[in-house]
């Protein structure tokens, strides 16, 4: 089924073209969403759900945006909220990866990746949008795990230092200080 | 990266997927068909306050679907942060919305609960530390056009049955800028009010009464002009809309228990720190210096780590004064209060230290690219080209003058007043003057606007030029009632009514949108220095002037040697928003510049 087509559904009757979203990227949505939340599966449930609460609320508003692309996005930033307000009431610890996961700006992220060359562009948006660890991504793309770690690395600290240029967003580039140090 | 481009490489990207088996697929799909159906949480509010009440404690404990969808309506600031709905930047109060109480009480049935009618307007839950009063506000208009994503109503608030009046007594209007509501569902429209309330001195149970008077409905995503005979005033498209909102009335509970205060009463050159209030709402600092001293300090909030407090903005739109500082979290011992030197920001010159007893739950706000215009509105007539730097590309049909020539005519968003045959201002620059440093023209670190910034370009000349600048009939642009509060020292200037605020004259822009003059970030284009200050009038980059008033200035400003010697620039001249000052609303004309033989 095309995008087209499932945000059409979803306008005209929104429960078959929830569940025709459910069979297209469920599982893609509860990858992700799992990622962060795999402590919580409960949690990581209500968040997958959220999640395509969202797409259909914004069914009107997803004018020639891939949905795939856009689940994406929703998924890792609605588990990563759902994770800060577990965070906040439970005794969550504060494991690196989800430190790492949460500390990077956006808007940043979105102009690094734009400067990158093709594979550290696809190793950024492994981590930081898909959630993937350095041994997954160097599993997908035929890789090891220390070069993608290094690329990693390299794109963390040019990030801070983009953040750290022109006084930007001082706290979030000392926030990445401590996973540049990883 | 344009975030279509971003998802176009997420779209790209395969990962190995978790599958999703049938019962989670149906236990998903019983939450969303709970949480699409609108009417179904709407009917929920038709149950009286204590049926309500159970519940909410039955619903949590046998469904956590339908205990989530009872907050939406009771405490719709969590929501419209959840959601992020474009209002949140409006709602950064720390703590508040764990302190938000659900509206249970009807003091002339006007507030109904009765959401299965066809229209309504209520609000649906407060908080009140008896400074800030905060409300939740749910609309419903089922006749409204799909487009709409917004309801910006404009009404009055009366409190325990008095009008809230603006500084000249007359009923204080409140506009979009105090309540968005954003779509929620098909007709359901949310979202969030914030009073101050400090002037009513309020100690115990109140009735609050919002009364809508005229309401637009709205959708950012298109903006169009709002006069077409004035560019660049864009505004975003209306939706007719007829409905008629019944005024509500609520009583509102006080918790002053949320309000700690430290005294403080430390004094340091001319300022006082008289005390620290906190709230889950914001941080208050109560200090004291004479009016007389027009520059005062520049003030930093930060705890004990040195993790600033954000300065609460919005709170000087509610009314209250710039003292106001985001709430601090819970694990807070320490405030420091910083005071610096408006032209050294670097180091304070005094640190006050007052310990505390912890904060509150503070909510961080959510990161949100929404705002009331979009990324991805649709201009109609579409923007002009902006440079990277985002100052505008001059127009090719915009005239040009030479150096020397008195502009008479303008371009832009300058007026506001109706009578616009008469008014004019004329523009002469002239005398441009080439320096290799500001320092050879005799001028020291203070005397340039970005004293505090110190200016490490490289290959770049300084360049003034004389300004003779001439206004005629202006009126109407800046009145009384339309001041703001105080926002620096050139705010204490008089000539209130009539005035016309000059900024940024003499703006660089390049001609063309990619001229190559190195790396674009190390050309700022802002004026850097203007002598007008030294008579007095201003020391800051823009001044007022008022009708039939003329001025000589002298304006400087670093450029690129590229630039100087390509030609490949002009100057141009911003006014300001007759309410903002420090906003430039418009270029007024650009000066045509010669390439310069720098050999």
């Amino acid at each position: 089924m095309e995008d087209k087509e499932l945000l059409r559904l979803l306008q005209k009757d929104s429960e078959r073209g929830l569940e025709a979203a459910l069979d297209l990227y469920g599982g893609l949505v509860k990858t992700i969403v799992s990622r962060v939340l795999y402590d919580f599966p409960q949690d990581a449930e209500e968040c997958v759900a959220d999640v395509f609460l969202r797409l259909w609320k914004n069914r009107r508003k997803l004018h020639g945006a891939p949905v795939r692309a856009w689940l994406v996005v929703a998924a890792r930033n609605a588990a990563i909220d759902r994770w800060r307000k577990l965070s906040r009431s439970l005794d969550v610890p504060l494991t690196e990866e989800i430190t790492a996961k949460t500390a990077a700006p956006e808007e940043e992220i979105c102009e690094l990746i734009d400067t990158m060359p093709l594979p550290d562009r696809e190793i950024f948006i492994r981590k930081y949008y898909f959630l993937e660890t350095a041994a997954e991504i160097a599993a997908e793309m035929g890789r090891t795990p220390d070069d993608v770690n290094a690329r990693l690395s390299r794109g963390r600290k040019k990030l801070k230092a983009q953040l750290l240029e022109g006084g930007r967003h001082f706290e979030k580039a000392k926030a990445l200080q401590s996973d540049c140090k990883n | 990266m344009k975030k279509q481009k971003l998802y176009s490489q997420i779209a790209k990207i395969e990962t190995v997927e978790c599958p999703m088996c049938d019962a989670e697929k149906e236990r998903i799909m019983d939450y969303l068909k709970k949480e699409n159906r609108p009417k179904r949480h709407i009917a929920l509010k038709t149950i009286c306050t204590a049926a309500c009440f159970v519940l909410l404690v039955t619903a949590s404990v046998f469904s956590p679907v339908l205990a989530k969808s009872i907050p939406f309506m009771e405490n719709i600031v969590a929501f419209i942060k959840q959601e992020k709905l474009p209002q949140s930047d409006a709602i950064d109060y720390g703590a508040v919305e764990n302190y938000i109480n659900p509206v249970t009480d009807v003091v002339n049935g006007t507030n109904s609960v009765d959401t299965d009618q066809n229209s309504y307007f209520r609000i649906t839950g407060t908080y009140c530390d008896g400074t800030l009063l905060v409300m939740s506000v749910a609309a419903k208009a089922p006749d409204i056009d799909e487009e709409a994503t917004f309801l910006t109503p404009y009404y009055a608030v009366e409190i325990n049955g008095k009008t809230l009046t603006n500084e000249n007594g007359e009923t204080a209007r409140f506009g979009e800028t105090n309540l968005s509501l954003s779509r929620a569902e098909d007709d359901v429209f949310v979202g969030s009010i914030a009073i101050d309330v400090s002037a009513q001195n309020l100690t115990e149970d109140f009735t609050v009464t919002l009364i809508p008077e005229k309401v637009r409905a709205i959708n950012p995503k298109y903006q169009v002009l709002a006069d077409p005979k004035t560019p660049m005033a864009y505004i975003p498209k209306s939706y007719p809309f007829d409905t008629v909102f019944e005024s509500c009335t609520i009583t509102v509970g006080i918790n002053t228990g949320l309000r700690r205060e430290y005294d403080v009463n430390e004094t340091y050159d001319t300022f006082t720190l008289n005390r620290i209030v906190t709230s889950p709402g914001f941080t208050y600092l109560d200090y004291t210096q004479p009016e007389n001293r027009v520059d005062g300090y520049y003030i930093t909030v930060s705890d004990q780590d040195g993790k600033e407090l954000k300065w609460l903005n919005e709170f000087a739109e509610l009314g209250l004064s710039k003292s106001y500082y985001a709430a601090i979290p819970t694990n807070t011992t320490e405030i420091h209060v910083a005071l610096f030197n408006w032209y050294n920001t670097a180091e304070p010159v005094k640190t006050f230290t007052i310990p505390v007893e912890g904060g509150y739950d503070v909510v961080p706000m959510i990161d949100t690219s929404m705002g009331m215009v979009p990324e991805d509105a649709i201009y109609d007539p579409p923007l002009p080209e902006t440079n990277s730097d985002g100052s505008n590309v001059p127009n090719p049909n915009d005239p040009e003058y030479p150096l020397g020539e008195t502009m008479l005519s303008y371009h832009g968003n300058l007026w506001s007043s109706e009578n616009k045959e008469n008014e004019t201002i004329e523009i002469t620059y002239s005398n441009m003057q080439i320096y290799d440093s500001p320092a050879e023209l005799g001028l020291t670190q203070a005397d340039m606007v970005y004293k505090d910034k110190p200016l490490k370009w490289e290959d770049n000349k300084f360049v003034t030029f004389n300004v003779h600048l001439e206004t005629k009939g202006i009126h109407g642009l800046r009145s009384d009632e339309e001041l703001q509060p105080e926002i620096d020292a050139y705010e204490k200037n008089d000539g209130t009514t009539g005035i016309l605020w000059i900024c940024d004259f003499g703006d660089v822009f390049c001609r063309t949108v990619n001229t190559d003059i190195g790396n674009p970030k190390m050309f700022n284009p802002t004026m850097a220095y203007s002598s007008l200050h030294s008579n007095g009038v201003s020391n800051y980059y823009h001044f007022p002037t008022n009708a039939y008033d003329s001025h000589d200035v002298v304006v400087g400003f670093y450029i690129p040697e590229t630039l100087l010697k390509s030609g490949d620039w002009v100057i141009g001249v911003i006014t300001g928003n007759e309410k903002n000052p420090i906003t430039g609303s418009g270029i007024y004309s650009y000066y045509t510049i010669p390439p310069i033989d720098l050999d």
